[in-house]
């Protein structure tokens, strides 16, 4: 495991970098928002996105992936979480091609990859059935019906779901969790879009007598429990370098702030009180990077350690978007609590992505079950 | 130290341990030969012994995985009790986590600085880090450990508690000066926001 960028990966990151600063920065979210845009993000940019490869990272050669890897979807990811764009890649390019990459038949994969990879088909991943993350507590029912199955039950916070092409449905069935995929047609679902607090795009869905053939099974029946064990590790390092992203960004543009903003004829970057607090920022920044590029070194590697580093990743970049978020509205002052200026988003988005996938209550019991306590 | 003109006078630390002196030399003639280095040429030694005294400090953080300790979560089983296999208390295992996934990341941190090292790239804005959270770190260990010992983490001398119960009272107290030694928390802060962050003074 190194924790250092590849050279292709520094090369990833730096295009990833000025791609967003370019083509997405934060003016791009608040017209998305301000438009109430029904899409939710722009498509003509999802297809850049494509041609650049990134969708094809997690998804091997055979479907038009590269194979590239978590490590280098990682810093595409945390590029767009310094402008805070809204795009797909949690919900497809990382979760959407794990799953089937990982579970699906050959079939399955000739279906959707190869679209998915083009930035023509989104996938959504329908888990969550409460207000907290809890991937083992799913009530929806799949029952047998002829050679099918019949879905029934509710999804909620579905990420891109009211958008998506495909959802990856987890369902209870008779022996375990089982994973199903529905297109987003199937008689009998509904789909209602939530306005979430930081603009992005999330869903709860109904699925009433939804009836899907045998061939909808993604992976092993009753066997989708490690499948999602696996892939969800996965998106809580992914979202991790996305949230990185962020509280450096919204770190840096505090500590500018102190240098440029005087008070009583001097910059209030000059006041200890301030001073310490900005350090301690840098402290947890830097200290958060070293957990995520552990992480996705060890997942890239499959290390035996890659499962509790990702929640170690997911719990410090909860904890430092949490503070740089918040420090960055109180010293900002005033201005910081206008909708005008830009530091209230990253706070905003923080408080969504620390409950995706697992808050840090919920990774602290993760790792240390994983650690043996 | 057995010239008449020489009198220390031990001072007793919070821990009990008396490693400092007051030591007053009043009159006390010494010859030439024993002159260390050269005349009014001191602070520069001394200087450069201090320096070895913060590199030593800011070592502390790496020691906690040093083999002659127990980790904290077998401390905590061991006081606590367990419940299929996990620390009973669910607040304390909590708590528990937090330090350990706090130490491993900043062991985390120190590791990617030394591949940095190796791999050429010139030290850059992290080790300005090391001295202020390996110290803040270490003590966090210890209040931890007093946390899940419970009363048998404070006893002070004699029976009711074992040599390591004993020995850990008198650490927690000798660790408090990790922060204050070899430059205090505050000034590492000062230091990351004058060299790292440019804030002005």
């Amino acid at each position: 495991m190194s924790m250092l960028l590849s050279s292709e990966a520094q090369m990833v990151r730096d295009t990833a970098l000025d791609f967003f600063r370019e083509r997405s920065p934060i003016t791009a979210l608040r017209k998305l928002r301000d438009d109430n845009d029904p899409v939710g993000f722009s498509r003509p940019l999802w297809r850049e996105m494509a041609e650049l490869g990134w969708t094809g990272f997690l998804v091997s050669e055979d479907y038009g992936g590269s194979a590239f890897g978590i490590g280098g979807l990682a810093q595409v990811m945390e590029a767009a979480g310094r402008t805070l764009a809204a795009t797909p890649l949690l919900s497809t390019a990382l979760l959407g091609a794990s799953l089937l990459s990982l579970a699906g038949s050959e079939d399955q994969k000739a279906d959707i990859l190869p679209a998915l990879v083009a930035g023509e088909h989104l996938v959504a991943l329908a888990l969550e059935e409460g207000s907290r993350h809890a991937p083992t507590q799913i009530g929806l029912l799949a029952e047998r019906d002829g050679s099918g199955y019949r879905l029934n039950g509710r999804k909620t916070f579905v990420l891109d779901g009211h958008v998506a092409d495909t959802l990856i449905v987890a369902a209870k069935t008779a022996g375990g969790i089982t994973l199903f995929l529905v297109p987003a047609d199937a008689v009998g679902l509904t789909r209602t879009r939530l306005t979430m607090v930081d603009s992005r795009n999330a869903a709860n869905l109904t699925l009433q007598h939804v009836q899907v053939g045998a061939d909808a099974v993604l992976g092993p029946l009753d066997g989708g429990g490690a499948i999602l064990d696996s892939v969800l590790d996965r998106a809580r390092a992914g979202l991790a370098a996305e949230m990185l992203g962020s509280a450096h960004e919204a770190f840096e543009r505090t500590v500018q702030y102190l240098k440029d903003r005087k008070q009583f004829g001097v910059a209030i970057g000059s006041f200890q009180a301030l001073k310490h607090r900005a350090a301690q920022m840098f402290c947890e920044v830097e200290i958060s990077r070293s957990a995520i590029l552990a992480a996705v070194s060890a997942l890239d590697t499959k290390g035996n350690d890659a499962a509790a580093l990702a929640s170690l990743a997911k719990a410090k970049a909860n904890e430092t978007l949490f503070l740089c978020g918040n420090e960055g509205v109180q010293m900002h002052g005033g201005i910081g609590m206008t909708d005008e200026h830009e530091i209230g988003f990253f706070m905003k988005r923080a408080r969504v992505a620390q409950a995706t996938f697992g808050d840090t209550i919920f990774c602290r019991d993760r790792y240390a079950q994983l650690m043996g306590y | 130290m057995n010239d008449p003109g020489v009198r220390p006078r031990p001072i007793r630390l919070i821990s009990g341990a008396s490693v400092f002196c007051e030591t007053f030399i009043e009159n006390v003639r010494v010859p030439a030969g024993n002159l260390v280095g050269q005349l009014n040429k001191g602070w520069t030694i001394a200087k450069r012994l201090l320096e070895h005294e913060r590199k030593g400090i800011g070592g502390i953080g790496a020691r906690q995985s040093a083999k002659f300790e127990r980790p904290i979560e077998a401390v905590a089983k061991h006081y606590a009790g367990t419940v299929d296999g996990r620390i009973a208390d669910p607040v304390l295992r909590d708590h528990v986590a937090a330090f350990s996934m706090d130490s491993h990341a900043f062991q985390l941190t120190r590791r990617r600085a030394a591949e940095e090292a190796e791999a050429g790239t010139p030290p850059g804005p992290l080790s300005a880090m090391f001295k202020y959270q390996a110290t803040e770190l270490n003590k966090r260990r210890y209040e931890m450990l007093l946390e899940v010992e419970g009363f048998q983490g404070l006893g002070w001398e004699g029976d009711g508690f074992t040599e390591d119960e004993l020995r850990l009272t008198r650490e927690w107290l000798r660790s408090k000066a990790n922060t204050i030694e070899g430059g205090t928390s505050e000034v590492q802060l000062n230091i990351i926001a004058k060299r790292v962050l440019n804030l002005p003074d």
